[in-house]
């Protein structure tokens, strides 16, 4: 039991976290990491999969190298179980047995000899959560899914308006975004242990993609059924060349407009007052097109930022992401924390998503190399002695 | 929860702990409510009794919250709001970095007043810094991120529920460890933040290998081939992805493609070509859902890019309930997207529909604060409520 005046290290300190996952998880379980949980990633003896996923530092193949690893498995523990030998059975209840909640990541063609033991587990006092493409029921639950497919299945792609196929969301941010609403569930779960000591998440990707266009809602209103669009969108909102780079508008209301067009010096084309509005801009699309096209071609984008934002226009420059992290901003929040990894070396890494005084989250530790905290977690905590290991490690368990 | 969530990302967070069974007090100006219920898209302009407009999107965006009317213009206004935090837990700040300190309401000032409070400001670019205070739609962070750069378009939904998510995760950490310690919590959110932890390998790739990235990048990692394939019919597509040899294997086998497909172990860019090709005058063949039954059939990681009808009728959002009907006594009977945390024991679910402006006002400043009916009619006259 914690003491009350000691200062935790982060809000879950104490709670104990079995990542079983995969990427739909990975990102979830490394929140529940970054704010405090004892997390214990468990990965086949030859390596997780995603420590051979490119990009790697100095793009040279390494299981310690890769960069996707390194971010996704900060402040977690890592040690190594084949959880496709029935040999491995006892151990992984003993894990089970030592923590508070299990992640899973269920997959169609995944082998299904554990499923039924993390289902019986949250029967037990564990909090289990699964994270699947299309959650645990329902007629596509064992179909296959990427991070790709899901996009579309969900409808979060963007048109770009014109001939070419809608346009992805790079890397598996989709997925973090499910596994954020995971670490959700898993925090409400803790906080209702007292009438629910145990539960079973279900974390469906689908559902969570699905949720947040509003074509549902739409469709049923008008049995409109267009895919979501950017090029709709009525100039000046939209992407812009300026002498240095490209500049970004979103102009919606009127006082948006009155701002851009001073930003613009007030060119006599567009200081009729009836352009503010956005139905009467939408018959004059050629002509602020035109206008703009030509007074931005000269501008510079920095001092268009910080001037348009200063008339009310919302407004950012098209960053590179390399600008972005070496933004002024991004520099005066000390958003970027530096880590040490013996194979990484000391890098610069997006640190914890939120500012506070509070310990509320801990400080950056590296992912863990292969295997690193075997004895710490099959030794020191769970009790086995040390020539057991060994002769596990011999045979390939872990 | 006392919150000022406005827009997608704050509202969708505030409704995510009113469905997770928080009690959410939605507070908005008499009379510059949020600009959600102006935003009417599919729908002619809907008035509700008292004369506020609300929309079909406001219905989807703030379910299951109270609404209470408060002009914190007004010193009356903020008095009551003063007397209402000894009995929160939450303040969410949804404004421009400085506006709620302004009105004199800083972190100590809600410690004074509930040394057990969680005060979470969530902004677009975050307190403090050179853009404190920047206006910042969706679209501008996915701009300022490089998203916009790497896509080609701004996806600022996206970045919305992003934000979104991380508030929710937040606001129910900090109670977890203000319940384990007894002290308030101030917690600033910078929405360009929450999108930036997204998005980890890109940033350390560009600064760590140096790298100077191609527009484009990133969509399937693991892939041997990852596209968007045109089928039957305008502007319909399905998304495909092989992960390995043995996919190309089984999808030979469904559609009966190259004759002579490249030996698992040696697949070049010239083989990857190939198969593209084949697979596009395979899929125009199709129509959508076509082309992913079959593709589902043979155990291929595929996605049909649905459109609104589609999601309406997907069988598995239906199987599953995960489209709800909402009874909303102004927008009518509507379908939306059900909450996505299912717990076994302690679900989120829709509690209500979105209120209508001030529905709870009453009840809630008698109850707590015990105002009775003519100090209420007051505020009432003096546009405090």
């Amino acid at each position: 039991m914690t003491v009350m005046s000691e200062a935790l290290a982060g809000a879950l300190d104490g709670v104990r976290v079995l990542d079983l996952s995969g990427p739909l998880a990975s990102y979830g379980t490394k929140l529940l990491a970054d704010l405090g949980a004892d997390v214990i990633k468990v990965e086949p003896p030859g390596g997780d999969p995603m420590r051979r996923r490119p990009p790697f530092k100095d793009d040279t193949p390494n299981l310690e190298g890769s960069l996707w690893f390194g971010y996704y498995h900060e402040n977690k523990r890592g040690i190594t179980l084949d959880l496709s030998r029935p040999e491995a059975g006892p151990l992984l209840g003993e894990l089970a047995g030592g923590v508070n909640v299990a992640v899973v990541t269920p997959l169609a063609g995944s082998p299904a000899r554990w499923d039924a033991r993390w289902r019986e587990w949250s029967h037990h006092e564990l909090v289990v959560c699964a994270v699947s493409p299309y959650g645990l029921t329902g007629p596509y639950r064992e179909a296959r899914a990427t991070h790709f497919t899901s996009q579309a299945m969900g409808s979060v792609m963007v048109s770009p308006g014109d001939a070419r196929p809608p346009l992805p969301i790079p890397d598996q941010q989709v997925y973090d975004l499910a596994s954020t609403h995971a670490a959700v569930s898993v925090l409400v779960a803790l906080r209702a242990r007292a009438v629910a000591p145990g539960q079973l998440i279900d974390i469906s990707v689908h559902e969570v993609i699905a949720s947040q266009s509003h074509l549902v809602q739409r469709f049923g209103l008008s049995g409109s059924s267009q895919l979501q669009t950017a090029g709709a969108a009525v100039p000046p909102a939209g992407t812009w060349r300026c002498a240095d780079g490209e500049i970004e508008f979103q102009v919606w209301d009127p006082k948006h407009w009155l701002g851009f067009v001073e930003l613009l010096g007030n060119p006599p084309e567009l200081t009729d007052p009836a352009l503010a509005d956005l139905r009467v801009r939408r018959q004059q699309i050629e002509v602020v097109r035109q206008v703009t096209a030509s007074i931005l071609a000269d501008r510079k984008k920095e001092e268009l930022v910080q001037r348009g934002q200063a008339l009310g226009v919302p407004c950012a420059a098209v960053n590179q992401p390399r600008e972005f992290v070496f933004d002024p901003q991004t520099e005066a929040r000390q958003f970027f924390a530096t880590n040490t990894h013996p194979y990484l070396g000391r890098y610069q890494v997006p640190g914890v998503f939120f500012r506070s005084e509070s310990p509320v989250a801990v400080p950056r530790r590296p992912a863990p190399l292969l295997g690193e905290h075997n004895r710490q977690v099959y030794v020191d905590q769970l009790g086995h002695d040390v020539a057991e290991l060994e002769q596990w490690k011999g045979a390939g368990l872990v | 929860v006392l919150s000022f969530g406005q827009g997608i990302a704050g509202n969708t967070s505030a409704m995510a702990l009113a469905e997770l069974g928080a009690y959410v007090v939605k507070i908005e100006s008499p009379t510059r409510p949020d600009n959600v219920r102006n935003l009417i898209a599919d729908h002619p302009r809907i008035t509700e009794p008292g004369g506020a407009v609300t929309s079909a999107l406001f219905g989807g965006l703030a379910r299951s919250v109270r609404s209470l009317t408060l002009d914190m213009a007004s010193e009356r206004g903020r008095e009551l709001f003063a007397g209402l935090v000894p009995h929160a837990d939450v303040v969410l700040d949804n404004f421009r970095p400085g506006v709620f300190q302004r009105w004199g309401f800083t972190f100590d000032r809600l410690l004074e007043l509930n040394p057990r409070i969680i005060f979470v400001s969530l902004s677009g670019y975050g307190a403090g810094g050179p853009r404190d205070g920047y206006l910042a739609y969706g679209g501008n962070i996915s701009s300022f991120l490089g998203m916009t750069y790497l896509v080609g378009v701004g996806n600022g939904g996206h970045h919305d529920y992003v934000a979104s998510a991380h508030c929710t995760l937040v606001i129910l950490a900090a109670l977890a460890y203000r319940d384990r310690t007894g002290q308030g919590v101030q917690i600033d959110l910078a929405q360009t933040e929450t999108g930036a932890c997204v998005m980890g390998p890109v940033y350390l790739d560009a600064v760590l290998n140096d790298r100077q990235l191609d527009k484009g990048v990133g969509v399937a990692h693991d892939a041997l081939l990852a596209d968007l394939f045109r089928c039957q019919g305008p502007e319909e597509w399905i998304a495909i992805e092989l992960t390995d040899a043995g996919d190309w294997t089984r999808l030979v086998g469904v559609a009966g493609l190259l004759e002579d497909p490249p030996a698992a172990a040696a697949w070049s860019a010239t083989d990857t070509e190939k198969a593209r090709a084949a697979i596009a005058s395979w899929t125009a063949t199709l129509t959508r859902h076509q082309a992913f039954q079959k593709l589902h059939r043979a155990g291929i990681a595929a996605g049909v890019v649905q459109r609104g009808e589609d999601l309406y009728r997907d069988p598995q959002l239906r199987a599953r309930g995960a489209i709800v009907e909402v009874d909303h006594p102004d927008i009518g009977r509507l379908e939306y997207p059900a909450p996505v945390h299912r717990l076994s024991a302690t679900p989120a679910v829709v509690r209500g529909h979105a209120p209508r402006l001030g529905a709870d006002t009453a009840e809630i400043l008698e109850e707590f604060l015990g105002l009775d009916e003519s100090e209420l009619a007051d505020l009432r006259q003096g546009h405090v409520v």
